[in-house]
């Protein structure tokens, strides 16, 4: 589990990123905390592609978590994602046993 | 009619079903049911739900100004035990109408949308056909209901939670810029 420098450096510049928040999300879930935090916030700078409106809830699939550099072991994140909806720091919306990627709400500003 | 009630009844209504017949075995004057209180166990039975006692004890003819208590005495198993068992007996047959089960309600959806359908009434039939899709499952019906989200305050003491000392909060500084930037860390 890594984390692509690159990404980071653009959301540092892009001053999305409260290393504040961050440090959170590393102390209460870890590593994987940090990267789905990092993953969130990267992907909430996209508009939707047809609708261009600003997202809330981003999908935290698989395939494309590994395909941007944020990929991880999918129980690893099923975990963390448990522990960060536990402590409040993220709302889930998780249909268990559908198949399908969790999606996530950040909580923090 | 018994097997029925037993059927319905728990354990808890069968021993008070037991007391009542009792009660009635055990009556000093064995009178018969009155007219008006027949018409009365009638009202009660017919407008189950829809009228309340009292409502009943006038429909069959008790003065309005004593209705409440008629009512009251009629439905009381140790006052009126041959009454509390006709009603139990009328209601136990009328439960057997009103139940509702998964072929039945199917069924009664598709004679009100064909009924409907052949009248032109096409809303009616369209709502009755969306009934029968969500009895089959077709319809999952999902609700989400958003957290409000962190106040500034509360991520404060979040923070103070987590980080109580100073030293802790620089820890988790030096911590998160080990991960995010590995290579820097010897400058």
């Amino acid at each position: 589990m890594q984390i692509d420098k690159t990404k980071v450096k653009e959301l540092f510049i892009a001053g999305s990123l409260n290393p504040a928040i961050a440090m959170l999300f590393r102390a209460k879930a870890g590593m994987p905390g940090l990267l789905i935090y990092l993953y969130v916030k990267w992907r909430l700078g996209f508009p939707h592609y047809m609708t261009k409106q600003k997202r809330t809830w981003i999908k935290l699939d698989n395939v494309s978590m590994e395909k941007y550099g944020f990929g991880m072991d999918p129980k690893t994140k099923n975990k963390a994602l448990r522990k960060l909806d536990r402590e409040k720091l993220i709302q889930l919306h998780l249909l268990e046993n559908s198949g399908k990627a969790p999606q996530v709400r950040l909580l923090t500003k | 009619m018994t097997k029925e009630i037993d059927k319905q009844l728990d354990d808890k209504e069968k021993k008070l079903r037991k007391k009542i017949e009792k009660q009635v075995e055990d009556k000093k004057y064995q009178d018969k049911i009155t007219p008006i209180q027949q018409k009365f166990i009638e009202n009660y039975t017919s407008k189950y739900g829809q009228w309340s006692a009292t409502q009943c004890a006038i429909a069959a003819g008790y003065s309005p100004s004593s209705a409440h208590t008629r009512a009251a005495e009629l439905l009381d198993w140790r006052k009126h035990p041959d009454i509390a068992i006709e009603i139990q007996d009328r209601l136990a047959a009328l439960r057997e109408a009103w139940d509702v089960n998964r072929d039945k309600h199917l069924a009664m959806l598709v004679k009100i949308r064909d009924a409907s359908m052949e009248k032109g009434m096409y809303g009616v039939a369209n709502k009755a056909e969306e009934l029968r899709g969500k009895v089959a499952g077709l319809y999952v019906e999902r609700n989400l209901t958003l957290t409000k989200e962190l106040s500034n305050e509360d991520l404060h003491d979040k923070m103070k939670e987590i980080f109580p000392t100073k030293e802790a909060f620089l820890a988790g500084q030096r911590d998160i810029m080990k991960d995010l930037f590995p290579d820097d860390d010897e400058e």
